[in-house]
């Protein structure tokens, strides 16, 4: 503690270094403008001024903070972001080498990397079908490629009551979320060709009661859209040859790198939990449906593969029971915290009508008005 | 320079993966944390509470040396209210509005901007120290001031630098997320404040933001700072009690108080030795009550005050 004590004192001292945006204490002056210059640009990341901003260190520096961030957010890292964010003009040909020391102090730091994310495959009728029986990705232009992090310490230092789910950043409804598209996603591989018709989808989620709302409270549909739009999956529409549309759910490329046939196959081992003779026969099933990849002795301890243990917890977490510690705590919190939440979201839309509706007075015994003068 | 080392292993970076999950740890979250990290990887059950705050705190030394070069660094600091030590990764060198910005959209942090001015200018007036904001005052903030903006209200056709702010219902979105990140934190009575980590990771940046006095303001100079520490700890105080007397610039956490003037032997200020009488208040205690307003008395009659008039800058200083 001493150091930390240490640190904190010298903090005190009003300006330990001088941030790069200062703006005027007047309330008009809190335009965008600042943010927007230096968030285009590739002192967003940086807050000190140039100078060694160029040399490899700090561009892996750079790109260390780029890719924790962005992780953060669960976006995913965008190559066009590297280069505009972390490389200096003109450097483009170090990008490999940077690339590799970032993806190595990655490592050796914080236990992750940074792993390609496969394109996001043009869906037709054969290529789908090819596609499903290949992992290849298309070859697209580096230009067009993003990554996503990756834990690389042993599955078993992720377990939830180590790692909970990611707070961030919609906290509370995380868990349920994360459990959602495990167990879609879980569907998905499980079903035939790798392929699951929307009306079957449907019926699934009916079965756990989450065919109009999750968990959360949001809306089934738009909990799917967000599934899609992250690209843990990938809606197909086709019509076949009679003009009949099909709608069918395939894994789409977050999916893959994020959870994968092991994280499947670690959630099913989580919901079945069969010992014995029935586990032997699991273990079989699922080599079977998910490849060899999946076999518990085929396991390294470490390497690409993400998520295994943690996502499949989420799946229970999915069925409404809390996480560990301080989840748990988290989640009360906001709990707490939105009680008003019908509320304020039915004023929220009535609001939209009417943007400047003083459609205040329903909001209970408000204590206002501090910036007018109050007597005391 | 790979691999494993006596200090830094994987167990060290779960600590760091799992520290970097949450928005904040305190010892009682950590212990069974670290014993379950303990459990994993030397494969030896440890219960919680074989865990100690030095085990903590060797911990988080060991990652702050690993951290260091990359601008983070694991702060704690102890809670306004509950006095519970609080630990939190945070970003030691750049701006964290900046930081901030990689996750959210321009208009979203301008909103916060709005929304942090109004807690530590508009309603940090010397008369009513709130630095807090209810939902209903941060609501309106939604729309950027119209100050310097031309009628590009209707039509798409806006400069593509025009701020045009928040909808109301994008900016209760943005309110949830930011408790839900763990900047904000809502009290009972409904009022958002900073939390523990935002103090931790803001501190620089809300002195330097908001104790900029200008050098020739209109009025004669001697303007106490808008962020005051508390002469016990030094940490920054957004809830806690003031010196009675109003041009006494001097602050106390109500966890502080105590300890300090059974130290100084004495309950004067330390700054103006007036008696300090523990009810002039920092926080949503400062806030104005609505004169003779029972509690639900008149709801119906509480009137929506107008903005312009709260955020004039004169109001600030009495
Ligand atoms: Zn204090
Ligand atoms: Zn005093």
């Amino acid at each position: 503690m001493p150091l930390i004590r240490k640190r904190r004192s010298q903090q005190a001292e009003p300006s330990p270094s001088p941030p790069p945006t200062r703006r005027r204490p007047s309330p008009a002056a809190s335009d965008a403008s600042s943010v927007d210059g230096a968030y285009d640009g590739g002192a967003a990341l940086d807050g000190e001024t140039q100078g060694a901003g160029s040399s490899h260190e700090q561009m892996v520096k750079k790109l260390v903070r780029l890719a924790l961030a962005s992780e953060y957010s669960r976006q995913p890292i965008r190559r066009a972001d590297i280069t505009t964010k972390v490389m200096a003009p003109h450097t483009g040909r170090q990008f490999k080498g940077v690339f590799e020391e970032a993806n190595h102090q990655l490592r050796s730091t914080f236990g992750c990397q940074m792993t390609e994310l496969p394109q996001k495959e043009k869906i037709t009728v054969s290529q789908k079908r090819a596609a499903q029986r290949s992992q290849t990705q298309n070859t697209l232009s580096s230009s067009n490629k993003s990554y996503i992090l990756t834990s690389t310490i042993p599955p078993a230092l992720r377990a939830p009551n180590i790692l909970p789910p990611a707070s961030v950043p919609t906290s509370a409804s995380e868990s349920a979320y994360t459990g959602l598209y495990t167990f879609i996603l879980s569907l998905i591989y499980l079903s035939p060709g790798r392929t699951i018709p929307e009306s079957r989808l449907e019926k699934h989620l009916k079965r756990m009661n989450a065919d109009n709302y999750v968990l959360s409270g949001e809306k089934t549909e738009k909990v799917l859209k967000r599934m899609e739009k992250e690209g843990y999956i990938v809606k197909v529409r086709e019509r076949d040859g009679g003009g009949e549309e099909s709608v069918d759910y395939v894994v789409g490329p977050r999916g893959k790198a994020e959870v994968g046939e092991v994280g499947i196959a670690g959630c099913v081992r989580k919901v079945f939990g069969k010992v014995g003779m029935e586990r032997e026969e699991l273990e079989k099933r699922l080599v079977r449906s998910l490849g060899e990849g999946v076999e518990m002795k085929n396991r390294p301890d470490e390497g690409g593969e993400a998520e295994v243990e943690v996502q499949a917890d989420g799946a229970g977490a999915s069925e409404g029971e809390a996480e560990g510690g301080g989840r748990r705590r988290r989640s009360t919190r906001a709990s707490n915290s939105t009680p008003k939440t019908p509320a304020t979201r039915k004023r929220g839309r009535n609001a939209m009508v009417d943007e400047e509706a003083e459609g205040d007075e329903d909001e209970e015994e408000e204590e206002d008005d501090q910036g007018e003068s109050g007597d005391e | 320079m790979s691999g494993d080392d006596e200090q830094w292993n994987d167990s060290n970076r779960a600590f760091l993966q799992a520290l970097m999950a949450r928005s904040t740890l305190t010892l009682d979250e950590a212990k069974p944390l670290l014993a379950a990290i303990q459990t994993t990887y030397e494969r030896r059950e440890t219960i919680a509470e074989d865990i100690t705050e030095a085990d903590l705190n060797a911990h988080i030394a060991a990652a702050n040396t690993r951290i260091s070069p990359f601008d983070f660094e694991i702060r704690s600091t102890y809670h306004q209210t509950t006095r519970k030590r609080v630990y939190a990764l945070v970003n030691s060198s750049s701006d964290p509005i900046i930081q901030l910005a990689t996750i959210h959209t321009a208009e979203e942090i301008s909103f916060l901007k709005r929304v942090l001015d109004a807690m530590f200018e508009t309603y940090n007036t010397s008369r009513n120290e709130v630095m807090a904001i209810t939902s209903m005052q941060a609501v309106r903030l939604h729309k950027a001031p119209d100050r310097g903006r031309r009628d590009t209200q209707d039509g798409a056709a806006t400069q593509g630098s025009t701020a045009q702010g928040l909808k109301m219902i994008e900016a209760e979105k943005m309110l949830r997320t930011l408790v839900d990140e763990g900047w904000f934190e809502t009290s009972n009575k409904g009022y958002y404040t900073l939390s523990p980590r935002a103090l931790m990771e803001l501190r620089g940046w809300l002195i330097e933001t908001y104790n900029d006095v200008d050098d020739d303001d209109d009025d004669d100079g001697e303007r106490p700072p808008r962020i005051k520490q508390c002469v016990a700890c030094k940490e920054i105080v957004t809830v806690g009690q003031r010196c009675s007397k109003r041009s006494c610039h001097c602050r106390l956490h109500d966890i502080c108080v105590q300890n300090f003037f059974r130290m100084q032997r004495s309950n004067g200020c330390p700054v103006c030795k007036t008696e300090w009488t523990g009810d002039s208040f920092v926080g949503e205690r400062a806030a104005p009550r609505r004169s003779g307003a029972g509690s639900n008395a008149n709801t119906s009659r509480i009137t929506v005050d107008d903005p312009d008039q709260n955020n004039d800058p004169d109001e600030i200083d009495r």
